[in-house]
């Protein structure tokens, strides 16, 4: 069968392992886009002291099973940002099958390389962990120390009520 | 889920705060409120600016003063809050424009003198049937709501893009009640650069009733004022050769790049011709402005003839999708060839079309710049298998996006699949979203030949959005 060799990318992660990446993956990394050219003919991979080896490998399984899965948008400038469409089972298992802690990892990875879906929807994720939830069980969820005095915790109260449903 | 002891990762501390703003943004204004009450760093993050960048203000104006929902008090509350933050507002009014609760006036008005938008999004009441008869019976917009509304572009100062998605565009207004007039007042919309008149949100949107429309000589007025203009959407029977020559003007060099026209055609209704335009009104205009392009979309059953009145030799046609609805012929496909072989760069089929394999395939030979090609119509019409396999070697991996659903493919040679049972048959099976095949073995490996063959042809990189595969099934898709 037909076999063309696929060309890769080096990429050196902060355990100092190096993940040779497709091109078809790495054009996803946004911030990767303009030095594409320039991986491509080196051969000394590129280190991000940032990402560490986990989540590397999580971010090519994701842009592997996403590849030519969602059609092209119709009309680029149409594309709406913030759109509120569910998360897919699929997405929401694997942003979440490690933890919070890989998951903020997830994200802020992401964040860096510029992988927009990635971005949007493990924020969506976050974002649910969130929903609906009083303030306690927030620092509850997601281990955050209450730092206000009462007295503040009241003021603020005061100055926002209005937006309790 | 499962609680780490151990676990260091504090959400706020570690994540940038521009990704904790983007994450609030998926959530509703209440539970926004919570997450400020956690602790400083979140309380912060809810007055920040940037989380109130963007707003849409949604008013029911059709129902009784008397039962004001709780979310229209929140939103008032919080836009004498953070209305000073917008800077893309959204304000959407449904109903009949009976007239908003009056105590929204002074929030708008407030609004209006605190905020500097930079981009205005204007969905204000439906699509106004375009008959004469319906039109008389809906009232006019109170003009108190027309005066308060319009005091967001009668104070804005830095607006650069304005999105006009419905309007109430009825003649003899006030001067103060005149979009138009309005906008040609105020000096700062010298800096406008994007202008959208009456362009549908979303191709799904459509529909038979039509909005009513600014004539001619209104989008050639508002637009005069307009001199930077950089892109323009309007719907083709505002199109018109004063319009070309305005933009055509020498202090337009270089300004109007791209113009998106909607093609909306009524034989009946004289609101709904499509115009003629001269080839040369055209010409001075890719002129002036060496990459001026044209993008149509086409939504009416046009006539070739009809059409080309308006798509004249000169045009410099980069893009043309037929929408869902229209009609398309193989005469009206090489119609297109002979005219725009040097300029169109996308073609995008939505509708349904029988027997035209060959005025595709000479589309594509003699269009030497046409690198993005979709066909994805809602029909079993279908290309023949060699036609595909033709297209695709045409260009081979210089395909920018070729996309062809795999339903529009006859995988047995001159087999109608409308007539056929197994049209049922997908249908229903894709109603379960069981996407079982119903194809004996002999198709589904010829099914399989063409996808390998196509994956060969156009290179193996395959990427969704720039170099699109070929064929999908459902919403998953079929990956080659």
């Amino acid at each position: 069968m037909y076999k063309k060799i696929v060309p890769q990318i080096k990429l050196e992660t902060y355990e100092k392992e190096v993940f040779e990446i497709d091109l078809d993956i790495a054009k996803k990394f946004g911030k990767l886009v303009p030095v594409l050219q320039e991986l491509l003919n080196d051969d000394k991979p590129l280190t991000i002291k940032t990402i560490n080896s986990g989540t590397l490998k999580k971010i090519i399984t994701w842009c592997t099973y996403h590849k030519g899965r969602s059609p092209p948008p119709e009309d680029d400038d149409n594309r709406m940002k913030h759109s509120t469409e569910e998360v897919s089972s699929w997405d929401d298992k694997f942003l979440q099958e490690d933890g919070q802690a890989a998951l903020f990892d997830l994200i802020s990875a992401a964040h860096t390389l510029d992988i927009d879906g990635l971005l949007d929807v493990a924020c969506k994720v976050v974002a649910t962990m969130i929903k609906g939830k009083a303030p306690e069980e927030i620092r509850k969820v997601f281990n955050i120390k209450n730092d206000f005095t009462q007295q503040e915790e009241d003021q603020v109260r005061k100055e926002n009520d209005w937006c309790e449903d | 889920m499962e609680e780490n002891e151990c676990q260091q990762r504090l959400f706020l501390t570690d994540l940038p705060m521009e990704i904790i703003i983007h994450i609030l943004q998926f959530l509703p204004l209440s539970s926004k409120y919570r997450a400020s009450m956690v602790c400083h760093s979140m309380y912060n993050i809810f007055n920040d600016p940037e989380l109130w960048r963007q707003y849409e203000v949604c008013i029911e104006s059709d129902k009784d003063n008397d039962s004001i929902t709780i979310e229209e008090h929140d939103a008032k509350i919080l836009i004498s809050k953070f209305g000073k933050y917008f800077k893309i507002l959204t304000i959407n009014i449904c109903g009949h424009l009976i007239g908003m609760p009056k105590d929204w006036h002074p929030v708008l008005l407030k609004l209006s003198n605190q905020c500097s938008l930079e981009k205005l999004i204007l969905k204000v009441g439906p699509y106004y049937p375009g008959s004469e008869s319906l039109r008389k019976k809906i009232p006019r917009p109170p003009k108190e709501d027309m005066v308060v509304l319009l005091s967001l572009i009668r104070n804005a100062k830095r607006i650069k893009q304005l999105d006009i998605q419905y309007w109430p565009f009825l003649p003899d207004y006030h001067e103060d009640q005149d979009i138009i007039k309005v906008i040609v007042r105020n000096p700062t919309f010298h800096r406008l650069e994007h202008l959208s008149i009456l362009w549908p949100d979303s191709r799904q949107m459509l529909s038979v009733y039509q909005p009513t429309l600014p004539n001619r000589r209104m989008v050639l007025e508002l637009v005069s004022h307009l001199k930077n203009i950089k892109s323009l959407r309007l719907r083709s029977t505002m199109l018109s050769n004063d319009l070309l020559k305005e933009f055509a003007h020498c202090e337009r060099v270089d300004k109007l790049q791209l113009m998106k026209i909607y093609v909306t055609h009524g034989k009946s209704n004289p609101q709904f011709h499509i115009p003629f335009i001269n080839p040369s009104s055209w010409k001075c205009l890719t002129d002036i402005n060496p990459n001026f392009s044209v993008n149509c979309w086409v939504i009416p059953r046009v006539q070739a003839a009809v059409l080309s009145n308006m798509l004249t030799f000169d045009c410099p046609l980069s893009r043309v999708v037929f929408l869902e609805w229209s009609r398309v012929t193989d005469l009206m496909l090489e119609s297109i060839t002979s005219k725009y072989s040097k300029t169109l760069k996308r073609f995008e089929l939505y509708c349904g079309l029988k027997n035209y394999d060959n005025s595709l395939i000479r589309m594509v030979e003699e269009c030497t710049s046409l690198k993005h090609l979709v066909i994805k119509s809602c029909t079993w019409y279908g290309l023949q298998y060699r036609t595909v396999i033709k297209l695709a070697a045409s260009r081979g991996s210089g395909w920018k996006t070729f996309l062809i659903d795999e339903k529009n493919v006859s995988i047995v040679d001159n087999i109608d699949h409308a007539e056929n049972d197994e049209m049922v048959d997908h249908i229903e099976n894709k109603l379960k979203g069981i996407a079982i095949d119903p194809e004996n073995d002999d198709r589904k490996m010829k099914r399989m030949e063409l996808k390998e063959s196509l994956a060969a042809i156009l290179g193996s990189e395959f990427d969704d959005r720039r170099k699109a595969l070929i064929i999908y099934r459902n919403k998953d898709g079929v990956q080659i």
